[in-house]
């Protein structure tokens, strides 16, 4: 896919990124020059079979691993160009994080989580700030207690909170419904989706799940390390096809 | 960050216990033992009471000196105290002086001299057995509690403790002995201070005044004057007006603490002796296994946090962050963990001391008060301990990269790194260093640096232990695999494949092994190879040593060389003092032999000069200690007696070894003249040929009993000597040793704990694919086994150079360094680790196969562990 200019309209875009692992002859090509871009305030799912290289995209996309060439931009930002500092900050600032699972300090209750990423950042979020942040997720009530004491949805909808309050550009979400039954999936993704409408916020999701992935607005493809086609207004039945002629 | 790391600590506690308990105990040892080393320097309160505490002012000569060094800009001096009383001179003149000052109600001439009451179990104590004149009595004050106040040549008052142990009540007989002989003496009366049985450390005897005056060596030589004042009077002003109108200028007059007249500081010094050095060894060997363990237990505790770590990571804490929050983690639990040591420490310095004492290494008395400044040492070195322990861990935190969150990520870091290079190459340089050093200490030196040195070793094979762990591990897992089917195998593949894991979790096996290994080795061989020293020089048949503090006079020695069959009686005495050598002043034991009765009885090989020259103002020396100094033979020399009198002597010769004699020997009528009060301390008798030698030691015991000494033949001498110094050894090993073993047993406990922590998932993945349960508890087992070998061949690696470093050294100040390997004790120091290495992997294991019994589908569950299988550090 052509770049269609780095600009405003663009959450994340990445420009001809290879990642390789190992050493030598023994070198594993994660990404093969991919080409993508995330546009602002849409909900993207990347899609593909075990080994097609979707969570080495997120990473390096997320600033959390830097691509062997190629550059990655958030928002006009070039982030391979950035330290290590910089890009701590960027992640505390302009960048929230879900995964599948581990998404919370074990050691801290529910606001103490949310508060952290400005708390380390040197800010001190008003309780008001915490509560409303918890309340959104529909876990207003939940603030004192710690992630051993909630369910498995009630932990990603905190980690969802954190993600959120301070406002970043982009979410990212790492399979966030793979360790959830059915009900409790449609509950986070559903909570997804909303901030996406009412938010306007950016959501990029990995997952497997064509059923997670009906959710978004597209439907990006990744096999073998580079990009192999797109959705746009996916459903279930097209996912599961375009997935099954892809091998996964 | 802060915050973080108190939720983490409240939360987690159960991981950081282990720390928290080995840095509480830590710290309480090092304050209990800084509080008895402190205590037996007499730089705390001085005992009570003490004996000038009824005097307003006492006058006293000087009681230190200074030798002066170099010359012009180079020069330097050494001040040094006098362990015996330093007296004055023309103490009738300077009483007379002082009486006539006003304010002054009366003047005391104190004197004391040796004087050994011979009765029950007078002998049986440590105190000083001391005589004074009555008019001494005042100054303590020392009042009658019986009796009357002794009147005449041969009437005593005793003090009330030793009347005790004495068994004597007033109007029996008792033998003293002085340094002009047995006298049968009447108890007039018995007295105390009030509240108390005595001067401690002190067996006071309370002659007349006459009597004391005519047994003194030199009567106007006193202690000191002492002077109780008008009531009224103000001290400091009185003690100005007393100095103005002494006639020797030289003299001081004290009040308050300068008044001295404390004897316990340096007798309770010398009663606690070597203890006091291996003592500090042990608070070294404490701060260190502490730092040990907190940076194991920081580790561990890192490597299982990582998905947090790398979370915080994420979501936007920089490396400096998480260091600093890693650091405040063992900073708080520093803090807390100290201050709870330093609790247990205030009642500890007493307990210690009461352990030393019931083992008879120290004084019963010996009274340990509890020491703020020592105790905030205490506080701070623990809290630095912590800090110390956690700095490579934090580090190691705060390379953890973000995207660990995400998966279980096989890191492939290397295991040896710069850090260990370092480290491991440094300490390797110094063992090399305190190699080179050992045959040059002496004996005592020599104890000291191969404790060290061992400590030494045992960093440097942690540093390089993932070098020497793997091939270790092959060769102790051959025969296992060999002899099982495949729990064997699969043991050797895990400890091979988690490199860092089992060489963490050898460690502390490793200190474990090498300190009890040096603490038993290098005492067994020091006082085996004193025995063996004695039994090659001693050529006397019959050996009458003395019993209790006080000696034999030289009228005993006159008695023994005229009993029957005695061919030859040559009498030896022990005291102490000060030695000028080129550079510096040593404080070294010095003892006086009769040149002339030698060759019977002891053999002393002169390797330089001869021993027919001892005569006069001359000494002999030991090589080793004339090394020290720079004597050289012929040379004229300066040698300080305990109570600071300075002599000149001429070196005569320089001996190979001085049999177990102090290294510095005066002949024996040279130090007569100097120390008139010195008495001998044993005599050897060498039998004429021919003579019934069972006849002969009764005959000697006869006369020995008069005098509270006891004879014995050369054998029966010998093999007491032997087991003596052997059962000192032992009780002091078992002390020190039961110490460290509980702490290093901790450490080893809380390794492996955490190590069977990572090992959980392993252990979940070997039952489900069809491990049965005893087949995961062997392998387990025999994990356990491989790294408490792998631990215990380490670590007798270190003790075994430390031994060849120890046995060098004590063949250059003495002959036959022979030791036996202690198999024995070593066997069951190993067996210790292994109990404890078993019991803490077993447990958790046996814990987690009963819960895994009913739920295999929960250990999905959020895992912070790496698998086992994979080469992860």
């Amino acid at each position: 896919m052509p770049v269609t200019g780095v600009g405003v309209e663009q959450a994340v875009t990445l420009s001809a990124v290879a990642r390789l692992y190992g050493r030598g002859n023994s070198k594993v090509p994660a990404l093969r020059g991919v080409h993508c871009s995330f546009g602002r305030g849409s909900f993207t799912a990347v899609m593909g079979p075990s080994g097609s290289g979707k969570s080495t995209l997120l990473q390096c996309a997320a600033g959390l691993d830097r691509p062997t060439s190629g550059r990655v931009f958030i928002g006009d930002t070039d982030i391979s160009a950035l330290s290590e500092t910089e890009l701590t900050k960027l992640r505390r600032e302009r960048i929230g994080f879900v995964f599948q699972s581990f998404n919370l300090m074990p050691s801290l209750n529910a606001r103490k989580n949310v508060a952290l990423p400005m708390r380390l950042a040197g800010q001190r979020p008003t309780r008001a700030q915490v509560d409303t942040a918890l309340q959104q997720v529909g876990l207003g009530d939940r603030g004192g207690h710690r992630p051993a004491e909630m369910s498995g949805g009630q932990q990603q909808r905190v980690a969802i909170a954190r993600a959120l309050i301070s406002q970043p550009d982009v979410l990212f979400a790492d399979e966030p419904t793979g360790a959830l039954d059915t009900n409790t999936s449609r509950e986070v993704l559903g909570l997804l989706r909303s901030v996406v409408d009412h938010a306007g916020q950016t959501v990029v999701m990995v997952t497997h799940d064509p059923v997670a992935a009906s959710w978004a607005d597209r439907v990006l493809f990744l096999s073998d390390g580079a990009v192999h086609g797109e959705l746009m207004a996916p459903t279930v039945a097209a996912v599961s096809e375009h997935m099954a002629r892809l091998g996964g | 960050m802060l915050s973080i790391a108190l939720s983490t600590l409240r939360t987690r506690w159960a991981l950081f216990a282990g720390t928290f308990i080995a840095l509480a105990l830590g710290v309480a040892l090092i304050a209990s033992t800084g509080q008895v080393l402190d205590a037996t320097r007499g730089s705390s309160k001085p005992s009570s009471p003490g004996r000038y505490d009824a005097a307003a002012v006492v006058v006293r000569a000087g009681q230190s000196f200074t030798v002066d060094f170099g010359s012009g800009g180079g020069a330097y001096d050494q001040r040094q105290t006098a362990t015996s009383p330093h007296r004055l001179d023309h103490a009738r003149r300077t009483a007379d002086a002082v009486r006539g000052v006003p304010g002054v109600r009366q003047a005391v001439v104190d004197r004391s001299l040796p004087a050994q009451v011979v009765a029950g179990d007078a002998g049986d104590t440590t105190d000083r057995p001391v005589g004074h004149g009555w008019s001494s009595a005042q100054l303590t004050p020392f009042r009658l509690t019986e009796g009357r106040e002794p009147a005449g040549d041969d009437q005593v008052v005793l003090a009330a403790s030793l009347a005790k142990r004495a068994g004597a009540a007033v109007g029996d007989k008792v033998p003293v002995v002085t340094p002009q002989g047995r006298r049968e003496m009447t108890v007039a009366g018995i007295a105390a201070p009030p509240g108390k049985g005595g001067v401690p450390g002190e067996a006071t005897v309370f002659f007349s005044d006459a009597t004391a005056q005519r047994l003194s060596a030199d009567p106007d030589r006193a202690d000191a004057v002492a002077v109780l004042a008008e009531p009224g009077t103000s001290a400091t002003e009185l003690a100005g007006r007393i100095k103005a109108v002494l006639p020797d200028k030289s003299l001081k007059a004290g009040t308050g603490a300068a008044k001295g007249g404390d004897l316990t500081a340096a007798s309770r010094a010398a009663a606690l002796g070597d203890v006091a050095t291996l003592l500090a060894v042990m608070a070294v060997i404490a701060g260190f296994v502490s730092i040990f363990v907190v940076s194991g237990t920081f580790a561990f505790a890192i490597a299982q946090r990582r998905r947090e770590l790398a979370l915080l990571r994420t979501i936007g804490a920089a490396p400096p962050q998480v260091r600093r929050m890693i650091m405040a983690e063992s900073a708080v639990l520093g803090v807390v963990a100290s201050a709870a040591g330093c609790a247990i420490g205030i009642a500890g310095g007493q307990q210690l001391a009461s352990v030393l004492s019931s083992f008879g290494m120290a004084p019963k008395d010996f009274e340990v008060p509890a020491s703020p400044p020592i105790l905030l040492l205490s506080f701070f070195v623990g809290l630095g301990v912590a800090l110390l322990g956690v700095f490579a861990a934090s580090r190691r935190a705060a390379k953890v990269r973000p995207a660990e969150t995400m998966r279980d990520s096989a890191v492939e870091t290397r295991v040896m790194t710069t850090g260990r290079w370092i480290t491991g190459s440094v300490f390797a340089g110094m063992s090399l260093l305190l190699l080179v050093m050992l045959p040059q200490a002496g004996s005592d030196g020599a104890v000291v640096i191969s404790l060290v040195l061992t400590e030494i070793l045992v960093v440097t094979m942690v540093a390089f232990s993932p070098l020497l762990v793997p091939p270790l591990v092959r060769l102790a897992t051959f025969p296992l695999a060999a002899v099982t089917r495949i729990t064997g195998s699969l043991a050797g593949d895990n400890a091979r494949a988690a490199v860092r894991r089992t060489a963490s979790a050898a460690a502390p096996i490793l200190v474990t092994v090498a300190v009890a290994g040096s603490i038993i080795g290098v005492t067994n061989a020091s006082s085996a190879t004193t025995v063996a020293d004695a039994r090659k020089h001693l050529k006397a048949d019959v050996v009458v040593a003395a019993g209790g503090g006080a000696g034999l006079p030289s009228a005993a020695v006159r008695e023994l060389s005229s009993a029957p069959g005695v061919q030859a009686a040559s009498p030896v005495s022990e005291t102490s003092g000060f030695l000028v050598g080129s550079s510096y002043v040593m404080s070294s034991g010095i003892g006086a032999v009769d040149p002339k009765n030698l060759s019977g009885t002891l053999r002393l090989d002169p390797v330089k000069g001869s021993l027919g020259d001892l005569r006069g103002d001359t000494v002999a020396v030991t090589k080793l200690v004339a090394g020290q100094l720079g004597w050289r033979t012929g040379e004229e020399v300066d040698v300080y007696l305990a109570d600071a009198t300075k002599v000149r002597v001429k070196v005569a010769a320089v001996l190979n070894s001085s049999a177990g004699l102090p290294p510095v020997l005066f002949p024996q009528d040279t130090l007569a003249r100097h120390a008139p009060d010195t008495m001998t301390n044993a005599v050897y008798l060498s039998l004429a040929p021919g003579a019934d030698h069972a006849a002969a030691t009764a005959a000697a015991q006869k006369v020995a009993d008069g005098y509270g000494a006891a004879a014995q033949s050369r054998d029966s001498w010998l093999a007491e000597r032997a087991s003596a110094t052997q059962e000192e050894g032992r009780i002091l090993v078992l002390v020190l040793l039961g110490m460290a073993m509980l702490y290093t047993g901790i450490a080893i406990a809380n390794t492996l704990v955490m190590a069977a922590g990572e090992r959980a998932e392993g252990i979940t993945l070997m039952r489900k694919i069809g491990a049965t349960r005893g087949q995961v508890l062997r392998t387990v087992v025999w994990e356990t086994l491989t790294v408490v070998a792998v631990g215990g061949v380490l670590g007798v690696l270190a003790d075994g150079v430390t031994m060849i470093g120890m046995s060098r050294a004590l063949s250059e100040s003495g002959e036959g360094a022979e030791f036996p390997v202690p198999w024995l004790e070593m066997g069951s120091v190993l067996a210790g680790c292994l109990i404890v290495a078993l019991l803490a992997t077993l447990v958790p294991t046996l814990l987690q196969l009963r819960s895994s019994g009913r739920t295999a589908e929960e250990d999905e569950a959020p895992s912070t562990r790496e698998p086992v299988l994979t080469g992860v550090g």
